[in-house]
C-alpha cells in the first residue's frame, strides 16, 4: 500500500504537486490523467523516488522510500535519455547493479541485440526495453508516465500483455499516466484527473461511468452538475458530474467511454467548481 | 465476445451477461471450459481482476464451477435448465421493467409478446 501524505513539490514559485494526500492499494490499476502541466510527470517521479517528497511524505507499505524499498518499484518515463551513450548490454548491467540481480529478460519479442545503441532505438522501442528491464526486477509498482501513443499497434499489445500478466501474477500495483484513456480504457479500476498539481477528480471507473452522462438542452438547468457545455447547432450539449437519476431525472441522457469522459475534465470547468 | 466501454453496465457484468446469454443459447455447453482469466483479459485487454469478479460471482450462481489456477467449466445439465429460467426471468424482468416505465399496460406488454409468435400458435 502506498500513502502520500500532504506531498507538494515546487518548482521555484510553481507547485507542481500542491499539498495532495492519498492512499493506493496493494494491486491497484490506476489512470492518472490530467492536462499538460497538471504534475502527472512531478506526481510519479516523486513516488518513483526520483524526486524528494518536501514537504509531505510517501509511505510504501508504512516505510518511507529506501534503498530497499526503491527495488519494488520500476518507473518508466516517457522521455529516457540516460542510457543514449550505452549499448542494451551496458544498460543492462547498469540496471542489474542498481536492482541487484541480473536482468531476466521478461519481453522477447522484439528482440535487441547486445551491441546495439541506445541511441539507435526508436522511441517506442526505447520503451519496451525500459519496460522490458523493469519488469525483469519484479517489481510490485509499477509507474508509468504517458508512453502509450508513441507505441504502435505491435509495440503496444507487447507493451499491454505484459502488464496484464504482472497484474495477474503479481497483484502489481500499476499507476499509468495519460491523457486519454484510448486503448487501456480495460485497464484501469480507478481514475485521478489532476489539475494545477491537485487532484481534481478521483473515482472508481465503474462508478464514474454510471455517474458521468452527455444530453442535450436548450439552457444549463439548475441544480444540474454540469462540469462541462459547448453550444452545438441550437442547443448546448452538456457534461454532467455526478448524476444521480433518482434525483435530476433527465430525459435521454447518453452514457460515454473514459475517453470522452476525461476530455470534459481536463480543461473543463470541473476545478473551478 | 466484445465489451462496451460506453456502456453504464460495468465490464465486469457484461462479460457475466455474455457468459449467460452463450449458455443459455448452447453456444457454450455444460462442462465445456471456460477461457482461463489470463486468457480472456488478454483476448478484450482488460483487467484480469475484472475478468476473476465476474468468474467468481458466476461460480457463487452456480453457473459456472473451478477456481483461479485450475480452469472454469459450465456446471451440469439438471441445474443448467433452472438456471436458464432464472437467466429468462432476469432479462423479462428488464424488459418489463422498461415497458412500465415507458407506460405500457399489462394487456399492451401481452399483446406485444403474442405478436412474436404466429398466429393460432398457444403452445
Amino acid at each position: 500500500m502506498i500513502a502520500i501524505d500532504k506531498l507538494s513539490v515546487r518548482f521555484g514559485k510553481v507547485r507542481a504537486v500542491d499539498d495532495l494526500s492519498l492512499a493506493i492499494d496493494k494491486g491497484e490499476s490506476i489512470l492518472l490523467a490530467g492536462a499538460n502541466g497538471a504534475g502527472k510527470t512531478t506526481l510519479l517521479r516523486a513516488l518513483a523516488g526520483v524526486l524528494r517528497a518536501r514537504p509531505g511524505s510517501i509511505l510504501y507499505d508504512g516505510c518511507p522510500a529506501d534503498h530497499r524499498s526503491r527495488k519494488k518499484i520500476a518507473y518508466i518515463p516517457a522521455s529516457i535519455s540516460l542510457y543514449d551513450g550505452m549499448t542494451v548490454k551496458e544498460a543492462a548491467r547498469m540496471h542489474a547493479h542498481f536492482y541487484g540481480r541480473s536482468a531476466a529478460w521478461t519481453i522477447s519479442e522484439p528482440a535487441f541485440r547486445p551491441g546495439q545503441k541506445i541511441a539507435s532505438m526508436s522511441k517506442g522501442e526505447k520503451t519496451i526495453f525500459f519496460l522490458s528491464l523493469a519488469l525483469g526486477a519484479a517489481p510490485e509498482y509499477l509507474f508509468v508516465d504517458d508512453v502509450v501513443h508513441f507505441l504502435d499497434p505491435h509495440l503496444r499489445e507487447v507493451f499491454l500483455t505484459s502488464i496484464l500478466r504482472l497484474i495477474e501474477e503479481k497483484q502489481l500495483t500499476v499507476i499509468m499516466a495519460s491523457q486519454s484513456a484510448f486503448e487501456i480504457e480495460g485497464i484501469p479500476e480507478r481514475v485521478m484527473v489532476m489539475e494545477k498539481g491537485k487532484v481534481i477528480l478521483d473515482e472508481n471507473v465503474d462508478m464514474l461511468k454510471q455517474k458521468f452522462i452527455k444530453f442535450y438542452g436548450e439552457s444549463i438547468p439548475e441544480d444540474i452538475p454540469v462540469v462541462f457545455s459547448r453550444q452545438w447547432q441550437n442547443a448546448r450539449e452538456m457534461y454532467v458530474y455526478p448524476y444521480q437519476a433518482k434525483v435530476h431525472h433527465l430525459d435521454n441522457v447518453e452514457h460515454l467511454n473514459l475517453t470522452e469522459i476525461l476530455r470534459a475534465f481536463i480543461g473543463g470547468e470541473y476545478a473551478r467548481h | 465476445m466484445t465489451v462496451d466501454f460506453a456502456s453504464p453496465l460495468p465490464v465486469y457484468e457484461q462479460i457475466k451477461k455474455n457468459i449467460k446469454q452463450a449458455i443459455a443459447r448452447n453456444i457454450i455447453q455444460e462442462n465445456q471450459n471456460l477461457p482461463s482469466i489470463r486468457d480472456l483479459a488478454q483476448f478484450l485487454k482488460i483487467n484480469p481482476n475484472t475478468v476473476a469478479r465476474a468468474y467468481r460471482d458466476l461460480t457463487q450462481e452456480k453457473i459456472i464451477n473451478g477456481r483461479a489456477g485450475v480452469g472454469f467449466w459450465v456446471e451440469k445439465s439438471e441445474q443448467l435448465d433452472l438456471k436458464k429460467k432464472d437467466i429468462l426471468r432476469e432479462e423479462f424482468f428488464k424488459f418489463t421493467e422498461k415497458a412500465i416505465e415507458m407506460g405500457f399496460s399489462r394487456r399492451q406488454i401481452k399483446d406485444l409478446l403474442d405478436s412474436f409468435f404466429p398466429e393460432g400458435d398457444d403452445k
